[in-house]
């Protein structure tokens, strides 16, 4: 099946809200965080104003499908009955795990590269696919820390998982960025390996230089290394729905799209050489 | 439901790695956790071990803390961010880490585990901010159910009504909402070096209502008629049983009917 190219998308957020009801600007999509809408309320009537306009894709923070702990049904039906009234046409979490019974950490915490948890997060991936009825997409984290027992590097680990899963690929190119520095590795390397094929959507943002490391902290402009990952990827596709992820320290709403449209201009000038 | 089984050994590191970052940011550094998180991590080109940890330690922390400051925040503009976070923040989270999917639920228990555990004082004002502050998070999620229309008010005598749900009461002795207000039209910092503003005492209660429109949060003053009548609809009430309030001052009906109706504050 053919995939769908949304173009460029900002994520939506309640800091731009007055402005997008005050002029419905010519934005390509918006992507929202599942879990701020799930509880319905004033977020779901504000996300429902932006429905009549605008394709929205939900991507989540919190399914934390590594955990070892049961999957959470409760909250696998809440974000299916989201999924089916904003018509997403696919999606995201993240690879990475952030529960156990009775606890919820509420971060992205990575999981062990070892071949029994390959097997293990493909067939909750496919459970999850399964359920939702709608294409699923899992999203290579910034890793900070890895464990001693790795078997294998976080791209194959990452590949693995997508192709046993049999499901798509939302590759967060800041992302490869910060855990190259943090863990010293080639960007190059990793995305080059990967099943490109399965690739959905791409997220962009800005991260943090704390000195000796970085940090995925979504509150900046691109950072040039970030938009040649990102040009080198696009290269290798047809084009493919690109998110910027804006989260902290935030800027006005036109020069937020101003930034994600330098991904349009990439896309442009790359698929039309 | 499905689900596919985790291996024992992902059990295994997940609560080792919980504890780890889970743990209050001073009590890290002993000597012996160090040599146990440099057997399980390896340390990369620019960090040792334990820092590479460290950075999850903290945001978990730095997370969980902004989740509660966003929730309440006339309480860390009485505290300030960093008394925010040690006397209130840390504490509470090491008695009710986040259990669910949600970071709003955060701070549920909050106003609770201040009526037990913070005896300050400031410790009343503090306790009834973070009701307040709570209150306001609440109404945020509420779905509101279709409103009473002031023509349908005649024919319901001996229809159950009840109150929207998310309709706050609240009784002081002092106007809080106007306190609250003034608190939140200046950043943290401001009230770091600047007095809070006077809070007068009444010699009566005042009654207000909280509540929710399509558009807003809102509050308002009412009086006891308006607040002992709204407070019979909690659990629904039909305007027959009520005749005996209403007989009680006449005079009033009409008007607290009209209001009523016009904020839409019931429902059938």
């Amino acid at each position: 099946m053919p995939i769908l190219n949304l173009g460029i998308g900002i994520g939506l957020r309640p800091i731009h809200l007055r402005e997008i009801f005050a002029s419905w600007p010519p934005i390509d999509w918006f992507e929202i965080i599942s879990e701020n809408f799930m509880k319905g309320g004033m977020p779901l009537r504000n996300l429902e104003r932006i429905l009549e306009r605008y394709p929205v894709v939900m991507h989540g923070v919190n399914l934390a499908i590594g955990s070892a702990a049961p999957l959470d049904w409760d909250y696998l039906k809440k974000l299916k009955i989201l999924a089916q009234k904003t018509k997403t046409p696919w999606l995201s979490d993240h690879l990475s795990w952030g529960r156990l019974p009775g606890a919820h950490f509420h971060d992205l915490l990575p999981l062990p590269r070892r071949k029994e948890v390959v097997d293990f997060v493909a067939e909750r991936a496919r459970i999850i696919q399964d359920f939702l009825e709608i294409p699923f997409a899992l999203e290579n984290i910034s890793s900070y820390a890895n464990s001693a027992d790795d078997e294998m590097p976080e791209w194959e680990f990452y590949s693995a998982v997508l192709e046993k899963a049999d499901i798509s690929m939302m590759l967060d190119v800041n992302n490869i960025y910060v855990s190259s520095r943090n863990e010293g590795f080639d960007p190059k390397e990793y995305y080059s390996r990967l099943p490109l094929e399965r690739l959905i959507q791409i997220h962009i943002a800005g991260h943090s230089d704390a000195k000796r490391y970085l940090l995925d902290t979504h509150d900046d402009r691109v950072c040039n290394e970030v938009w040649e990952i990102y040009r080198e990827v696009v290269q290798k596709t047809n084009g493919v729905s690109t998110l910027l992820e804006w989260d902290d320290r935030f800027i006005p709403l036109e020069d937020t799209w101003k930034e994600a449209l330098k991904a349009k201009a990439y896309q442009k000038q790359l698929l039309h050489a | 439901m499905r689900d596919a089984p985790f291996p024992d050994s992902l059990s295994e590191f997940q609560t080792w790695f919980a504890k780890i970052i889970t743990t209050p940011i001073e009590e890290f550094d002993s000597e012996n956790r160090i040599s146990e998180i440099r057997k399980r991590i390896p340390p990369s080109p620019c960090l040792k071990s334990e820092e590479r940890i460290g950075i999850y330690q903290k945001q978990y922390w730095e997370r969980l803390f902004k989740s509660l400051q966003e929730i309440f925040p006339t309480l860390v503009r009485l505290f300030n961010y960093e008394d925010f976070n040690r006397k209130i923040a840390e504490p509470y989270l090491s008695q009710y880490p986040p259990n669910d999917w949600a970071l709003s639920n955060l701070g549920n228990q909050l106003p609770q585990w201040l009526q037990t555990f913070y005896r300050e004082a400031d410790a009343s004002l503090v306790q009834e901010m973070a009701f307040l502050d709570l209150a306001y998070q609440h109404l945020l999620f509420v779905e509101l159910l279709p409103p009473l229309q002031p023509h349908q008010l005649l024919g319901v005598p001996t229809q159950k009504l009840f109150l929207q749900p998310g309709v706050f009461f609240f009784e002081y002795q002092t106007d809080l909402f106007a306190f609250r207000n003034q608190l939140q039209e200046e950043t943290v910092e401001h009230w770091q070096t600047h007095p809070f503003p006077t809070l007068k005492k009444g010699t009566e209660k005042k009654y207000f209502i909280l509540y929710r429109d399509q558009e807003q949060t809102s509050y308002e003053e009412i009086d006891f008629f308006l607040f002992h009548l709204l407070s019979k609809f909690q659990k629904g009430a039909q305007i027959v049983d009520l005749i005996p309030i209403l007989e009680k001052e006449v005079d009033k009906v009409l008007e607290s009917f009209q209001r009523i109706a016009a904020k839409g504050w019931l429902s059938l």
